[in-house]
């Protein structure tokens, strides 16, 4: 507990985010419609001066408000989702200005969603952390259904909320249940009060499962927002419906907040050290894993539309992810988040293609990259690079990725899973292959040449270098994600 | 010699490519005569290294480069060559030359990105032969798998979509479980470095994870190699490849596999190796079922082109089979130098059979594309007494078939004749189901291929215009078929290559 000033001074980023998101709200109302051109590069601004004003919290390590923390995690996962949000941004600018006159709402949903994320990942309290899942969701629900007009779009924001909402009161139950029994809301308290089942529990003897339940009811909340099998099922739909450039946001910030926030939990709340925590992590985590792993490729399998694949491609990557802290080692939760980078910079790829693929209110099928090696051999290598890089081929930010994941699991003698995530790798390249296939082997001489977005093509040239830079010369990553986690030994 | 030869040997295609891919689309004869001089360049440069092999007296590895890479994960970027290696890079190299040529004349489509995917090829399977870290061994293996699924899938055959994907998936998955077969290593040994790996002997105990390492390093070999059962992928993808794409996939690819089992399987895991080649030995049962199965197999097609992709799993059984008898005696080789000697003949044979199998199925794959140039068929059927419309091309299928079936004073014998040296030691009965192999052999490349094509009664109506080999085609066919006689004659050089290097390989098995 401190200052007033200490307080503000940590909050600055958030409140920088908060600022630009009213300031365009402000010039909504204010400025004429054909001025509203700016709005995005306001957003831009202010996510470029949130991210200056996390580079001077650099070191820090700050509780503060007494459900916040700031630590080496808190300023690395800032300037992930950060960039991430800058990237979002940038790929929305060509897609909003033609699909809506709402365009600087748009915007600021979008830095609302990223604050909502920013408080998410740097919350060290259970009320805290449920007020900003539930910020997120809210935020998310809304940019889903953002484009009004198009029934398609509408649908998925309503399946989404219901079932996010179902999810959201399940958790509640089980956090409510965590407060009940140990009286606290900070995780280590609560750690620290369930570690000592004396204080809480009257019988003679306290077996662990007796709250498998409670550990089961809050990681659905989690396994949702990652969207991870068995809470998957709102992801196909969210992603078909949403407007592209939110598919791209639902495929990267609420991952990113999630992992980020499951690990604190994981790591704090429920740590492996005590026998809640052993529950946690084997088998519910690795169990969620190997589920998410094996329903996201079999799932895959059957899609033509691209959106809807990649929602079961991100189920998946969740799944893999998952492995890394379910092994709860330090090296398995390194590597869940080298994983979450690779994956990131992957999915911004993609969808900035896709929407150079599709008009406003279309869907993209598979049929629409036909002959793309011929109309654009610029985006058909930035795809083949981007699905490689999922697979995890080496040569790729995604091998690194997936190799650190695997090295984790046998060193740690979870074979099982490491076969399972091996096995998925073979099983996922099915169904990628059927885009690399209509791009590369199906002929398409009648169909125009592509011109690529201007405003997508930083996105589309840093995602493609960083993926391939990155998979062969990932010290950089690695060392920065030692770093962010050097707290959590 | 101080200077990165390998480095240079490897990132050299690489850099071609990347040059390339920024040259304008429309310049295809620039592209052309780039991609050759490049190859011939790396040829130079990769016949060079043989050469500084051969001649340096010691039978380690030569021109060792030793970087960091990824510190994290103490994975280092370690280059070498040895007496095995060299040879592999040269065939490489060389067979990379020819195939460029000839495809210079032959595919006329999206020929920029045919070239750049070829020199990303050549750099991913010259990795593989040279690499000396596990992590780098793998990362240049899977490296060398997408551009020729996609040299399969865009310039392929009817079936090319389908072959291609069946292609990439078996590699893939086969690959994959040998990620987790390194890592276990890395547990076990504390280091990616295979020499170090090899001497710090992971795995003796032969306990239940050393089991499950061997297999899934022998599984990914074995998909490569091929070894039946293993094997389904390579009809399709040899058949259904351009010209070009077989003759390299079965010239050097295949060696991939067979390079990983020898210098990786073999050392890291000797007691499960002469446990399954041996006391339970369903790795030399597979290579019969390779050899013979492989031959009957090739007597039964009536497609030309698949008759040669089922003689290259036919002929890539006696490399496994050489390996299976050397790691047969793995257990008496410290003791007596008989079977010490017959070890290395095996593996020697082996290498040797690598090497002459990548001359001679190139060879094969370039005259069966040659035909089919001309006539859009491959059916067996409908040819017959081509011997005198094409007398040229008669000739030099006429020797390459003989090599093919093993017939001394060309190269295709020696390696024969000393992988059954080795398994007759180990092995005999095993050895003289092997010999039954080449009687099959005989028996479709006579009446399959010479009998089927070249004698017997010839259809004018159809075939009266084909016209024999044009000079490029000759001037592909001419070098291989110029190492194919003098390698059968006077096999010395190679074989020394090859024998020294292997036996470093036993004595780095055998050291306590």
């Amino acid at each position: 507990m401190t200052g007033f000033t200490t307080a503000v001074h940590h909050l600055s980023p958030e409140l920088a985010l908060l600022a630009t998101a009213l300031c365009i709200l402000v010039l909504d109302i204010t400025i004429a419609q054909k001025s509203k051109r700016i709005v995005p590069y306001v957003a831009l601004i202010g996510v470029l001066v949130t991210l200056i004003l996390t580079y001077t919290l650099w070191g820090t390590e700050q509780i503060v408000l007494r459900v916040l923390t700031y630590d080496s995690l808190t300023i690395f996962s800032y300037f992930f989702l950060l960039i991430t949000l800058i990237g979002l941004i940038t790929i929305s600018i060509h897609y909003i200005r033609d699909a809506s006159d709402n365009a600087p709402f748009y915007y600021a949903l979008l830095l609302f969603n990223g604050l909502a994320a920013l408080l998410l990942m740097a919350s060290t309290n259970i009320l805290m952390m449920m007020l900003c899942l539930e910020f997120l969701s809210l935020t998310s629900y809304v940019l889903t259904g953002f484009l009004h007009q198009d029934t398609r779009s509408t649908e998925a924001a309503l399946k989404y909320l219901i079932y996010g909402s179902i999810i959201s009161a399940l958790m509640l139950y089980g956090i409510s249940w965590l407060y009940g029994l140990t009286g606290e809301t900070d995780y280590l308290k609560i750690a620290a009060s369930l570690a000592n089942p004396g204080l809480w529990f009257a019988g003679e003897s306290f077996k662990p499962r007796l709250l498998l339940p409670v550990v089961i009811f809050i990681s659905t909340g989690f396994a949702f927002k990652i969207a991870a099998a068995p809470f998957h099922q709102w992801a196909p739909d969210a992603y078909e419906g949403a407007p592209t450039p939110i598919t791209a946001l639902l495929a990267t910030i609420p991952k990113i907040a999630g992992f980020t926030v499951l690990f604190r939990v994981s790591a704090l709340l429920l740590p492996s050290t005590t026998a809640v925590g052993e529950l946690w992590h084997f088998p519910l985590l690795a169990i969620l894993s190997a589920s998410a792993m094996l329903l996201g490729s079999f799932g895959g399998l059957l899609q033509t539309d691209v959106k809807r694949m990649m929602a079961y491609s991100g189920i998946t990557q969740a799944g893999y992810a998952l492995m890394g802290l379910a092994i709860g080692t330090l090296p398995g939760v390194e590597a869940q988040f080298i994983y979450l980078i690779a994956y990131v910079i992957a999915e911004l790829s993609i969808f900035a293609i896709i929407l150079n693929l599709n008009e406003p209110g279309g869907s993209v099928e598979i049929t629409s990259y036909k002959g793309l090696s011929h109309r654009s051999p610029l985006l058909a290598v930035m795809t083949l690079i981007a699905l490689l890089s999922l697979t995890g081929l080496p040569g790729t930010a995604g091998f690194i990725g997936k190799f650190t994941l695997f090295s984790a699991c046998i060193e740690s003698g979870y074979l099982w899973l490491a076969v399972v995530g091996v096995i998925n790798t073979v099983i996922s390249f099915a169904y990628y292959w059927k885009l690399i296939r209509a791009m590369w082997l199906e002929a398409a001489e009648s169909l125009p040449p592509i011109q690529v977005i201007v405003t997508t093509m930083p996105v589309l040239i840093t995602s493609t270098v960083a993926i391939v830079v990155l998979g062969f010369f990932p010290g950089a990553m690695l060392r920065v994600v030692q770093f962010a986690l050097r707290h959590f030994g | 010699m101080d200077l990165p030869y390998l480095s240079a040997l490897i990132f050299f295609p690489l850099l071609t490519g990347l040059l390339m891919i920024v040259l304008p689309r429309k310049w295809v004869n620039v592209i052309r005569v780039l991609g050759i001089l490049s190859a011939l360049l790396t040829f130079v440069l990769s016949s060079y290294i043989w050469w500084i092999v051969g001649t340096s007296g010691s039978f380690e590895m030569q021109l060792v480069e030793n970087r960091q890479w990824i510190s994290q994960f103490n994975v280092m970027y370690t280059l070498g060559v040895d007496g095995i290696s060299a040879p592999m890079i040269t065939i490489t190299t060389f067979l990379t030359v020819l195939v460029l040529f000839y495809t210079a004349f032959t595919i006329q489509d999206r020929v920029k990105e045919f070239f750049v995917l070829f020199m990303l090829l050549e750099t991913g399977m010259l990795g593989v032969f040279l690499a000396l870290d596990l992590v780098l061994f793998y990362v240049f293996w899977e490296i060398g798998l997408v551009p020729m699924f996609l040299i399969i899938g865009v310039w392929g055959g009817k079936r090319r979509e389908y072959a291609a994907i069946k292609f990439f998936l078996y590699t893939l998955s086969g690959s994959v479980f040998s990620l987790l077969a390194i890592l276990a290593v890395y547990l076990n040994t504390g280091t990616f470095n295979i020499m170090e790996a090899v001497a710090a002997k992971p795995f003796v105990d032969n306990d239940l994870w050393g089991n499950l390492a061997f297999w899934a390093f022998f599984v990914a070999f074995a998909i490569k190699i091929p070894i039946f059962p293993f094997h389904t992928w390579l009809p399709d993808a040899h058949t259904e490849a351009p010209t070009g794409g077989s003759v390299i996939l079965a010239g050097v690819l295949l060696k991939l596999g067979a390079y990983g089992m020898m210098r990786i399987a073999l050392p890291l895991f000797p007691s499960q190796f002469y446990f399954y080649s041996f006391e339970v030995p369903i790795i030399t049962i597979l290579a019969l079922f390779s050899i013979v199965y492989g031959a009957m197999v090739c007597m039964a097609q009536w497609d030309l082109k698949r008759l040669v992709a089922y003689s290259s799993v036919a002929h890539m059984g006696y490399v496994a089979l050489g390996i299976a008898s050397a790691a047969a005696g793995v257990n008496v080789i410290g003791n007596d130098p008989q079977s010490y000697n017959a070890a290395s003949a095996s593996l020697t044979g082996a290498a040797m059979q690598e090497f002459s199998h990548g001359i001679i199925t190139g060879a094969m794959f370039f005259l069966v594309g040659m035909l089919y140039e001309r006539v859009h068929t491959r059916d067996l059927k409908s040819f017959g007494g081509l011997a005198k419309q094409m007398p040229v091309y008669y000739g030099f299928m006429l020797l390459t078939a003989f090599a093919s079936l093993g017939l001394p004073g060309l190269i295709g014998f020696w390696s024969e004749l000393f992988v059954f040296k080795g398994t007759i030691r180990f092995m005999p009965i095993m050895a003289a189901i092997g010999v039954l192999g080449m009687i099959f052999t005989a028996g479709y490349t006579l009446w399959k291929v010479i009998q089927s094509l070249f004698f017997g009664t010839f259809d004018h109506e159809r075939w009266e215009n084909l016209s024999d080999l044009k000079w490029w085609e000759k001037v592909t066919l001419w070098p291989l078929v110029v190492v194919m006689v003098v390698f059968g004659l006077y096999p010395a050089p190679l074989l020394h290559t090859f024998n020294g290097a292997v036996m470093t390989l036993l004595n780095n098995i055998i050291a306590p």
